[in-house]
């Protein structure tokens, strides 16, 4: 079995039938890691235990024990999601030296269902980038092309994935953050429905925003990741109840009967030529694999971007409020002898704690947030939210899935937009209305730009319609031009 | 709002941020032109009741996991600066 292609329910059937062990796995992506991230910089931390799970998944084999749906599947994590006793930084100076006392529910989950926890995934701080530019722990650099951004927040995950430094990753979208640098790296990428995925022990960025999902090499591998990690949790009174379905065992990629929309707000914005042909390309695949194409409109789309970053800086300037340098994380020290006042303490700690991106954010979060502006920037944009989710229901009244692209342009070069607030936010045009909306949405690897880069389209779905999602993205998948091309680093 | 947000800034940071919040502001102000009367504010995006977990005396955590982040700590107290 060649580990790089297979598929995670071929990797843990052969786990299961001991014709590899989970710790021949485990070893082989860790070689990996130790031989190529030194040109992407994807790994924040190791796990130093990986190879010690792994060989309690083998014994508990050898004993007869069942061992779940991911057994022996090794799993990089986004450095937002908190791992017990692995540091966990959200990749900033201020949660440099957290170790965590328990695991979010989501990889108590995968490790549940066997899966090996290999390390802990670079990304924009406290996930506020869309390039992994702002990461306090080194920029991380696209596998296609090292002079390009991975995109981000997850960057990390897209590019470990796409290196196949590990065998699935898990990241974090509140805006396009897992779906943008799965389009930018090449690899599939699924944000659920608001509530799906349980956010306890998820740093907090936009809680009413944030969701984790799945970056993997197939859609069948997000599919299975996705069984065993959705569902309601004690822990999260916003997750949902409703049964989770066995999305992988379910996939068809038979679309008769399904009517695939194609946004009017979305083709008409600036769209790179590539990435323009590459979603006709989609449209004529889904027509060929029986879908009908139906035109929609969601005018408020044009002001997504705003409403999005007014809500999710709003929302982070009062979440970020706990790092105060006292339950943990950074706190700055005493000048001299003299002691610091509690103001003085609080402000020089977050000063230097949090970088410039993070720090701009709650600056103009606390000032949207403030008594005097509270109405006419916080309260407004949650009032704009509920009539853009408005058109979204209507516009899903009228098609099954949303197909478009995930951005504007394929990856761009390191260093060209960090500069350019407003360029860098105008990234996420195409991804932030879903998270404000709450609905599943997913990246598919489908095209290859000139400048061999990789393009991935993007597929929303209504809220818990998931198996409908991922089945247009296995028959998009299919059809993709993209198949069989491989990264530089790899 | 530096102050308010708890940051101390450095006098190129002030300006810097000052410039950039000032283009973000422009731009937020986009939805000022959107009607949003009698419009109910969307908070969540969540579909589900908020439920209730029972109230158990449980154990989660040692009082030692618990510190061991702690910057500054005497025994099992965080060491703050002089409040009073």
């Amino acid at each position: 079995m060649d580990l790089l292609t297979a598929s995670f329910s071929e990797i843990s059937a052969a786990v299961r039938e001991k014709k590899v062990s989970a710790v021949e796995v485990t070893k082989f992506f860790l070689n990996r890691v130790n031989r190529l991230d030194q040109h992407l910089n994807s790994f924040i931390s190791r796990d130093e235990t990986a190879v010690k799970q792994a060989e309690s998944i083998d014994q508990r084999i050898l004993r007869g024990d069942s061992v779940g749906a991911l057994a022996g599947i090794p799993f990089g994590i986004k450095d937002m999601i908190c791992t017990k006793g692995l540091r966990t930084t959200a990749a900033s100076k201020i949660l440099e030296n957290f170790v965590p006392p328990y695991d979010a529910t989501l990889v108590e989950r995968l490790r549940g269902a066997g899966a090996i926890v290999l390390g802990k995934l670079n990304q924009d701080e406290f996930a506020m980038g869309s390039s992994n530019e702002t990461s306090a722990f080194g920029l991380c650099k696209n596998p296609w092309n090292v002079e390009y951004v991975t995109g981000g927040s997850s960057g990390g995950a897209g590019a470990a994935k796409a290196s196949r430094l590990t065998a699935g990753t898990i990241g974090t979208d509140t805006g396009g953050s897992i779906r943008q640098p799965a389009s930018f790296c090449g690899v599939v990428g699924v944000k659920p429905t608001y509530g799906r995925v349980s956010r306890y022990g998820i740093i907090a960025y936009a809680s009413s925003l944030d969701q984790a999902g799945p970056m993997t090499s197939y859609v069948s591998d997000a599919a299975l990741t996705l069984e065993v990690i959705c569902g309601r949790d004690p822990m999260d009174s916003t997750t949902s109840n409703q049964a989770v379905q066995a999305y992988s065992q379910n996939l068809t990629s038979n679309l008769t009967g399904l009517k695939i929309g194609l946004l009017k707000e979305f083709l008409t914005e600036g769209l790179d030529s590539e990435v323009n042909k590459a979603v006709d390309d989609a449209v004529a695949a889904a027509k060929r694999m029986g879908a009908e194409i139906v035109e929609v409109s969601v005018p408020l789309t044009s002001l997504s971007v705003p409403i999005y970053y007014l809500i999710a800086m709003s929302e982070a300037s009062s979440n970020l409020a706990r790092y105060d340098g006292i339950k943990y994380g950074y706190r700055a020290p005493t000048e001299g002898s003299r002691e610091l006042s509690l103001e003085e303490m609080y402000s020089k700690t977050r000063g230097v704690g949090f970088g410039s991106e993070v720090q701009r954010r709650i600056i103009i979060g606390t000032y949207c947030l403030s008594s005097g502006y509270y109405d006419a920037y916080y309260n407004k944009a949650c009032q704009v939210r509920r009539l853009l989710k408005n058109q979204s229901d209507e516009a899903f009244k009228k098609c099954d899935v949303i197909l478009g692209p995930v951005s504007t342009t394929p990856a761009f070069k390191i260093g060209d937009r960090i500069s350019d607030t407003m360029a860098m936010y105008l990234n996420d045009i195409f991804t932030t209305s879903t998270n404000l909306a709450g609905l599943p949405g997913m990246t598919v690897p489908f095209a290859i730009s000139s400048k061999r880069l990789p393009i991935g389209i993007q597929l929303t779905a209504g809220h818990f319609q998931e198996q409908t999602m991922l089945n247009v993205g296995f028959a998009l998948e299919q059809n993709s031009l993209s198949k069989g091309e491989r990264p530089n680093v790899y | 709002m530096a102050k308010l947000a708890h940051l101390k800034l450095s006098g190129s940071q002030i300006d810097e941020y000052t410039q950039q919040m000032s283009v973000v502001l422009n731009y937020f102000d986009e939805i000022s032109k959107v009607d949003t009367t009698d419009v109910e504010p969307m908070v969540t995006p969540a579909l589900v009741e908020s439920f209730w977990r029972e109230d158990e005396v449980r154990s989660d955590f040692s009082v030692e996991e618990i510190m061991a982040n702690a910057p500054l700590r005497v025994g099992n107290l965080f060491k703050v600066p002089q409040v009073v």
